[in-house]
Order: C-alpha cells, then sequence, then structure tokens
C-alpha cells in the first residue's frame, strides 16, 4: 500500500476516534473537547513520523501474495517445511536431475562493477513520484496561506504602539490575577486591527483596534479576559498543530473539518473562562455581538486568535446564555489520561502495516489444523481417504529447478488458441530429440500444459521410449491429463511394461483418470502382477474408479495374505458402495484376524449402507477391539432401512466406553426403533454432555408415547440444556 | 502558579502511553532489510553446493519453520540466515545496490542467494538493476540476472529475457528460458519452441521444454 493512502487512511481512524471521543463525552466542558481535538491533530503529525521511524510492524491485512499457498498442496499440509532436495519417491525417479537446474554457476569469474540502478518513467514508480509532487505542491499553497497569515501579523505590528494608559494597564493586571496568570504580557494597539486578538507563544501579545480606548471599562475588562484566557490556555500552539495539520493533510476533509472544530472549541473554552471569572453571562455575550459587528468581512489570521468571528458565532452566544453548561477548565488527571491514550492509540496505529505472506500461510495452517482437529474421528471415512489417496502424492515427479512451484490443475478447460497449439505443437515435435533429458522435460512439459492433443504423443512416448524415466514420466503426464481416451493405450502399456515403476506409474494415472475402461484390464494386471505395490495400487485405482464392476476383482484380494492390500481392497468396497460386496465382506469380517483390517470392512460395511450387513455387524458389537466395536456401532446406525435396534446395539447405550455410547445413540435416532427408549433414558443421566444431547435428539425422532413421556419428563429435567432439547424436541414432532 | 496542561507530567503520560503498546508490537519482526540481506549474504559465502541449494530454495519458497525458536535441524549458517530471511519479502529499495553487487560476486552461493532477493525485492530499481546486470561482461553475472529476473513475475522484464535467450553462453540461455517460464507469459511461446527445436545444447532444449510446460495457454 502507498505510504500516503496508508497515513491518510490512520489519519481518519485517528480523527473518527476523537470524533467519537467528544459525542461521547456530551456534558464535557469545551477545554475537555478542544483538547481531544488537540491532541487528535498532535497525532496526526506524529502519525507518519512514527510510521517511519518504529522499527516493527503489526501485520493486520493480509498483503497480496505473489503465488498462492494453495498450490503447494502437500507442503501447506505439513509443518515442517519439505525443501525437496531428495528425489521424489514413487516414479519420479532422478526425473529432476536431468532438467534445467536452477541456475547455480560454479565458474568464478572476476567480478565486475555493480550495474547501477536505472529507474524506469513507465512504472509505477513514477505515479509514486507524480503524487508526491502533487502533493508537495498542495502542502506549499497551505504553508503560504499560514505565511501570509505571519506577513500580516507583522504588519499589524508594525504601525502597533505599547499601550500606556495606565487603566488599561490596571486592568491587564486585575485581568492576569483573575486567570492565574502569571506570564508578562505586552498590550499593544494598532490601526490596522480591526478587533482585539492573542498572538505569541513565548512572549505573548494582545493587540488592540485604536477605537479601544473610547471603550467602557466593562468592555475592556471581558476583551482582556477573554484575550487573556487565549494566552493562559496556549490556544496559540494549538491552533498552529491544527494549521500545520491542515498543510500536511491538505487533501485529507476530515483534517480540515477537525481544524475548525479546534478554533471553535478554544474559543468556547475561553468564554467559559471568562464567565468563571466572574463576567455575568448576558453582557458577556452582549460584548462579543459588539465585537462580532465590528469585525465586518475581516478573515481570521491564521496565527492568531481573533476574538469573534461571525461563522461560529451564534452557537458560541447561546453556549455562554445557557446557564447549564460545564464550564470547568481542563483538569490535570484528565490531560494526562487523554495522552496516555493518545499515545496508546497512535504508536499502534502508526505500526499497523499489511501482513507479510508468512502470516497469512501460517494462518492457513493453523486453520487447516483446526479442521483436522475438528474433524469428526466417528467417521471412518476422512481417515481412511487421506491414508489410501496417499499414492496419488508420490507420483507427482515435479522435475522443475524450482519444485516447490507447480501450476494449478484444471488448466485444461481453455485453452489460447494460438500460443497453445504452437507449444503443445513445438513439444510434440522435440519428442523425438536424442538427449533423453530433454525428452523427459518435454514429457513433463506436455503434463503440466494437460492438453489433450498431446495423449497420442504421451502413449508413443509411454510404449517406445527407450528410456524409463522418460516412459515413467509420460504415464505421469497422462494421468495429468486425465483424459478417457488414453486408457486403452494405458491398459496396453500396463500389460506390457516390464519396468515395476513404471507400472505403478501407470496405475496411478489410470487411477486419477477414474475411467470404468479401466476395469477389466486393471482387474486382469492384478491376477498378473507380482509386486505387492504394484497390486495395491491396483486396488486403489479400482476403489478410485467406483465402478460395481470392479467388486468381482477386488473380492478376490479380500484373503490375500498381503495384510495391507486386504485394508485396502476394503477400502475400495467402500468406495465403489456396491450391494453385491456385502456378502463376501460379511464372512471376510468373521474370518479375519487383524483389528485395521475389520475395522475398514466394519467401515466399508457402513458405507454401503446395505440392510444386510446387520448381522455380521451385530457380531461385531462383540468384537474384541474397541475401535472395531466403535465402528460397528456406526455403521449400523448407517443401514438404510433398519427399523429394529440390534439387542447389542440397545446393550451398547450402556457400554463402557463412551464414545461407543454416544455412537449408539446417535444410531438410534437413525434406527428410531421404541424399544431403544429405556436405554436413551438412562442416557439422559450419562456424564457426558454430548451423550445427553445426543439421546435427546434421538428421543425426538423415535415415535410413540414412550419416547414422547420421557421428553415431557426431561422437562423437568435438573439441566437446563436437556430441558431445552426437550422442548425443541416436542415442539419437532 | 498554574501551568498550562501539557506540563511535564502530562509528557510523562505521553510517554508511558507511547511505551506500553511498543512493547507489545516489539515483538513483531525488525525490519532492518538492508542489514537481512548482508547477513543472509555472509552467511552463504563459501556455503558447500547443498547447503547453499538448501539456503536458496528456502529464500525462493518463503517458507518458515512455523515457530521460529524450532530451528533445530539445521546448523549451518547459511541455512539458519535462509531461514530467518525466508519469512521475509524484501521491500526496501535500499538493499538493492547492496545485492546487484552481490549479482557479481565471485563466490558461486553469493550470486546464487542474492538473485532470488533481488527478484522478489518489490521495487522498480531491484528489477531495474537486474536488467542492467543482465547486460554484464561476466556470464555469471548475467546467469544470475536471468535468474533473478525469474523472481520478478513481472512481465516488463520479457525483451530482456528474450535477449537472454540469444546469449553465447548456455548456462545464461538456461536461465533466462527458466525465468520466462517463471514469468508465464504466453508470449515468450514462440521463442522457446524455436530455442527447443534449435538450440545445441541439450541442457538449454530441456529448460525450453520446462518453461513450454510451466506456460498457460
Amino acid at each position: 500500500m502507498p505510504f500516503a493512502l496508508d497515513v491518510a487512511i490512520k489519519a481518519s481512524l485517528l480523527l473518527l476516534l476523537a470524533a467519537a471521543t467528544v459525542a461521547v463525552a456530551r456534558r464535557a466542558a469545551a477545554a475537555e473537547r478542544h483538547f481531544v481535538w488537540t491532541l487528535a491533530l498532535a497525532g496526526l503529525l506524529i502519525l507518519p513520523v512514527l510510521a517511519v521511524a518504529l522499527p516493527w510492524r503489526l501485520p493486520v491485512v493480509p498483503a497480496p501474495v505473489a503465488r498462492p499457498t494453495a498450490s503447494q498442496p502437500d507442503q501447506a499440509a505439513s509443518d515442517v517445511p519439505a525443501f525437496r532436495v531428495t528425489a521424489p519417491q514413487e516414479g519420479a525417479g532422478d526425473a529432476r536431475t536431468a532438467l534445467p537446474a536452477a541456475p547455480r554457476s560454479v565458474g568464478a569469474e572476476p567480478a565486475s562493477p555493480a550495474p547501477s540502478p536505472r529507474s524506469s518513467l513507465l512504472d509505477a514508480w513514477s505515479l509514486e513520484r507524480g503524487l508526491r509532487a502533487v502533493w508537495i505542491v498542495g502542502l506549499g499553497l497551505v504553508l503560504a496561506r499560514l505565511l501570509v497569515g505571519v506577513l500580516a501579523l507583522r504588519w499589524l505590528l508594525r504601525g502597533a504602539r505599547e499601550v500606556g494608559d495606565r487603566e488599561w494597564i490596571a486592568a491587564l493586571e486585575a485581568a492576569s490575577e483573575r486567570l492565574d496568570l502569571t506570564a508578562p504580557v505586552r498590550l499593544l494597539e494598532s490601526p490596522h486591527a480591526n478587533m482585539p486578538m492573542a498572538f505569541g507563544v513565548r512572549r505573548p501579545v494582545v493587540i488592540l483596534p485604536m477605537e479601544a480606548d473610547a471603550w467602557p471599562a466593562e468592555l475592556r475588562e471581558t476583551v482582556l479576559l477573554h484575550e487573556l484566557a487565549h494566552v493562559r490556555r496556549g490556544d496559540v500552539l494549538s491552533n498552529l498543530v491544527g494549521q500545520v495539520a491542515c498543510a500536511v493533510y491538505w487533501f485529507h476533509p476530515l483534517v480540515w473539518g477537525a481544524a475548525r472544530r479546534l478554533r471553535m472549541e478554544a474559543e468556547r473554552a475561553c468564554d467559559d473562562l471568562v464567565l468563571r471569572a466572574g463576567a455575568p453571562p448576558s453582557a458577556y455575550a452582549g460584548h462579543l455581538l459588539e465585537m462580532a459587528q465590528t469585525a465586518g468581512t475581516m478573515r481570521a489570521l491564521a496565527l492568531a486568535v481573533p476574538m469573534a468571528q461571525r461563522s461560529e458565532f451564534e452557537g458560541r452566544v447561546l453556549a455562554i446564555l445557557q446557564p447549564d453548561v460545564a464550564r470547568h477548565p481542563l483538569k490535570r488527571h484528565a490531560a494526562a489520561f487523554g495522552a496516555f491514550l493518545l499515545a496508546a492509540v497512535a504508536v499502534p496505529l502508526a505500526a499497523l502495516g499489511p501482513a507479510r505472506p508468512e502470516s497469512a500461510q501460517a494462518e492457513s495452517r493453523a486453520t487447516r489444523a483446526e479442521v483436522a482437529q475438528a474433524a469428526p474421528v466417528a467417521h471412518a471415512e476422512a481417515v481412511h481417504a487421506a491414508e489410501l489417496q496417499a499414492p496419488t502424492a508420490n507420483p507427482d515427479p515435479r522435475p522443475s529447478p524450482d519444485p516447490d512451484r507447480t501450476t494449478s490443475p484444471n488448466q485444461d478447460a481453455e485453452q489460447l488458441p494460438q500460443g497453445g497449439a504452437t507449444a503443445t505443437a513445438g513439444l510434440i515435435a522435440a519428442l523425438a530429440d536424442d538427449d533423453p533429458a530433454v525428452r523427459l522435460a518435454v514429457v513433463h512439459a506436455l503434463g503440466e500444459r494437460q492438453d489433450t492433443a498431446a495423449i497420442n504423443a504421451l502413449l508413443q512416448a509411454l510404449r517406445r521410449d527407450p528410456s524409463r524415466e522418460v516412459r515413467r514420466m509420460a504415464a505421469w503426464a497422462l494421468g495429468e491429463v486425465e483424459d478417457a481416451r488414453a486408457v486403452p493405450g494405458l491398459v496396453a502399456a500396463l500389460r506390457e511394461e516390464r519396468d515395476v515403476e513404471t507400472r505403478r506409474q501407470i496405475v496411478w494415472a489410470l487411477g486419477e483418470i477414474e475411467s470404468v475402461d479401466a476395469v477389466s484390464g486393471l482387474g486382469a494386471a492384478l491376477r498378473t502382477e507380482d509386486d505387492p505395490e504394484t497390486r495395491r495400487m491396483i486396488v486403489w485405482a479400482l476403489g478410485e474408479i467406483e465402478s460395481a464392476d470392479a467388486v468381482p476383482h477386488v473380492v478376490a484380494v479380500l484373503r490375500d495374505a498381503d495384510v495391507e492390500l486386504r485394508t485396502k481392497a476394503a477400502w475400495a468396497l467402500g468406495e465403489i458402495e456396491s450391494p453385491a460386496a456385502v456378502e463376501p465382506l460379511a464372512t471376510a469380517l468373521a474370518q479375519e484376524r487383524v483389528v485395521e483390517v475389520r475395522e475398514m470392512i466394519v467401515w466399508a460395511l457402513g458405507e454401503i449402507e446395505d440392510v444386510r450387513a446387520a448381522p455380521a455387524l451385530e457380531a461385531a458389537l462383540r468384537d474384541t477391539s474397541l475401535i472395531v466395536r466403535r465402528k460397528a456401532v456406526w455403521a449400523l446406525g448407517e443401514l438404510d432401512e433398519l427399523r429394529t435396534a440390534p439387542a447389542g446395539l440397545i446393550a451398547a447405550l450402556r457400554d463402557a466406553d463412551r464414545e461407543v455410547r454416544r455412537t449408539a445413540a446417535w444410531a438410534m435416532g437413525e434406527i428410531q426403533d421404541p424399544a431403544a427408549v429405556p436405554g436413551l433414558v438412562a442416557l439422559l443421566r450419562d456424564a457426558d454432555l454430548e451423550t445427553r444431547r445426543t439421546a435427546v435428539h434421538a428421543l425426538g425422532e423415535i415415535r410413540g408415547t414412550a419416547a414422547v413421556e420421557a421428553l415431557v419428563a426431561a422437562l423437568r429435567d435438573e439441566d437446563p440444556e436437556i430441558r431445552r432439547l426437550a422442548a425443541q424436541a416436542l415442539g419437532n414432532r | 502558579m498554574r501551568r498550562h496542561p501539557l506540563d511535564g507530567r502530562v509528557a510523562l503520560w505521553l510517554l508511558a502511553g507511547a511505551l506500553v503498546p511498543a512493547g507489545l508490537v516489539a515483538q513483531a519482526p525488525r525490519r532492518d532489510e538492508a542489514a537481512a540481506a548482508t547477513a543472509i549474504l555472509a552467511a552463504g559465502r563459501g556455503a558447500t553446493p547443498v547447503l547453499c541449494e538448501l539456503a536458496a530454495r528456502t529464500i525462493e519458497s518463503q517458507w518458515g519453520w512455523g515457530g521460529g525458536g524450532d530451528i533445530r535441524a539445521p546448523r549451518d549458517a547459511a541455512v539458519r540466515a535462509a531461514l530467518l530471511i525466508a519469512n521475509h519479502r524484501l521491500a526496501d529499495p535500499a538493499a538493492v545496490p547492496l545485492l546487484s553487487a552481490a549479482l557479481a560476486d565471485a563466490d558461486a552461493c553469493v550470486r546464487r542467494l542474492a538473485a532470488p532477493l533481488l527478484g522478489r525485492l518489490d521495487h522498480p530499481t531491484a528489477r531495474a538493476a537486474l536488467r542492467a546486470a543482465l547486460r554484464d561482461e561476466s556470464s555469471t553475472t548475467r546467469e544470475a540476472a536471468a535468474f533473478g529476473l525469474g523472481f520478478t513475475e513481472d512481465p516488463a522484464t520479457i525483451p530482456a529475457l528474450l535477449g537472454g535467450l540469444q546469449d553465447p553462453v548456455a548456462r545464461v540461455r538456461v536461465a533466462s528460458a527458466w525465468a520466462l517460464g517463471e514469468i508465464e507469459d504466453p508470449r515468450a511461446i514462440g521463442a522457446l519452441v524455436r530455442l527447443l527445436r534449435e538450440d545445441d545444447d541439450a541442457e538449454v532444449r530441456a529448460a525450453a521444454a520446462w518453461a513450454l510446460g510451466r506456460i498457460e495457454g
């Protein structure tokens, strides 16, 4: 953000704060309001100085981040930054070594002199300069106006002479005394002055018009009181602060308004001082009126404080005549507190700045962590999906010299007509390059571009290229292009390929494309494949494709010797969600020895939601593993059309494990069997609030009088939360 | 004698009011950018290639360690310095002369670190310095300059980089192609395709292919 804009916004904030303070402190005396405005305007002058001088920044608004962190999903997910200096695993191989590494030249040449910076006229720099020039011109104009004021004062003083009249001097002394003013004040009269005014900071002067000699004693007294009040209050100084603030912020209308308020409040505060010194309000108002009439068209001199100005006159007179207005001067502790507040506001305000990218990043990282923590553990889905989709992350070869940045996916939709065609055609032509490293880079680039026009060329490379790195990369690229037209070629290549890493990469690509056409090919490969990891990936790919055609292939490995393969098979069946898998899964559940596999089978049955899984799941309620039991309770609640709560599930409402009880209560709300009512009523006494809530909710779902009676009884529960939920549940019926 | 309200006691309160928020804010990172740049360049001088690469990647990616106090793993000064600056996008043109001098440094790691620092320094004078360095007599300086321009994300640097594709030294062409791939402007496609077809150096052709993969459209 440009500095000027930054400061202008902060200035507005400060002034609005001052305005709010004044508005809130309605009953405050004019002196106090004046002090608030003085502080605010002084704060405005300090603000840019602080903003430059403060060595810290308080990041608030995220600054625009050049590269969205979203394009680095795997890095953002882990807290420890991966530098990826080591080659990525799976399928990437040594691809990156062959690619244009970020230039790190080693050949040391004698250093040449540093080039001098040269700024272009066309860039943003010049705009900044232009704005600065405009600002300086404005500043100069306002300062010139101030200077005119000073010159006018000089001119006033030139013809002035000291007042020697005894009566005047006595009146001056008397007024000083009444106002507690000890500093000596010079009293002058000038032929050019048409109204009394005070100025000077260190050697205060009150200047009177020549006709003042003709004034009655009463008028003299009030005039002197008023002008000395200005001196006493230091209004010349605060007025100067306001004028300078106007000069610096000449473009800012709020500042002009604030300066005007400042002058107004100064006058009123002086009026208050005069009245407190004993002048009768009506007489004083009359004198003011007289002054204002003589002042005529005279413009206020910037640096002096004239006694009366027409524009603000009415309000002043009214304020003078009003009996119940607070007129006390500024109290010491109020001033001190105000000063404290100003500093406490201005310093952090000046330090505010746009947040650096890393704080945005940290934020997103934090929210990600929060989301991860908030994810319900009861639902196995997220956990398993994340675990099983791990293979997808691997094949990304990232051979770039700067592997941190990959282009975002989903860019195949729009293709610039000419440049795109040229680039893809040029790359395809370069697939004939003699150097395998060049071909590798070309294949990678085609994968990055995700251009379907490259499918045939990539399939050619996959099946014909002598370098297996290139073949591997071609498989990756086809997975990136993600087009079903590549499937037959990929399946054929899977059959032919002898390099195991390339086969895995092909399987990965088929899992990415998610086309049903790949199912039979993958099934055949699953039967012939020897490599355990490739077999797991095949099952993963079949799960990703989510086609019921894959069920026989996956069921065939449910009893495989490889535990991990069995787990993935169960996961894949849960993804496919075909009822055809229920029986095989139920059989496998009864015979499975490994807890993790049983857990995954139970999860899959819950996902399939077929009611025929109920007996197997009820048996799983008696599983030795708590994890399996928990999941079985959840899975039973998921089953469609299960309207009778199994006895084991009703018993689970009394389970020793809190999560089992809670999930059972939730399941009862899904099954809606009145037989569960007694068990749910008992749960209303549960130690866990969430369980109690879930039980009330379940009672609300169940039809029949028993549930209604239970809810009515719960209306008298000692826990207000339960009473509220019960009332809500009854109301919803 | 009664004095004006803005007396010594008020000044004391002003000071106190300034100090309290100052203390709260003081924990925010310092922004002495030229000093930070100096520190990282000094730390990188003479670093082994692997460590230098590690440090440079950290600068390029702007990753932090999250905590800051948690820097245990890297024992090397270059890496530590990189980690310190990783969270820090330079914006102060005061660092430009320092960094552009470092582009011409005899030490490879100093050049390697200076290029992304300068490229990411968000100020027109930094880009001007890089463009000037791309016309330097020394090919290592030109290479570092081209490399640094890749971090500017500024399409205005494309003409200079297209010139870099014609450089007699292959590594400068590699760096220029890489930088054009980073800037991702389709206007570079024609020149890159030509480079991919015609360049004698395999590394340059590979770089051109890589860049074509980066550029959308």
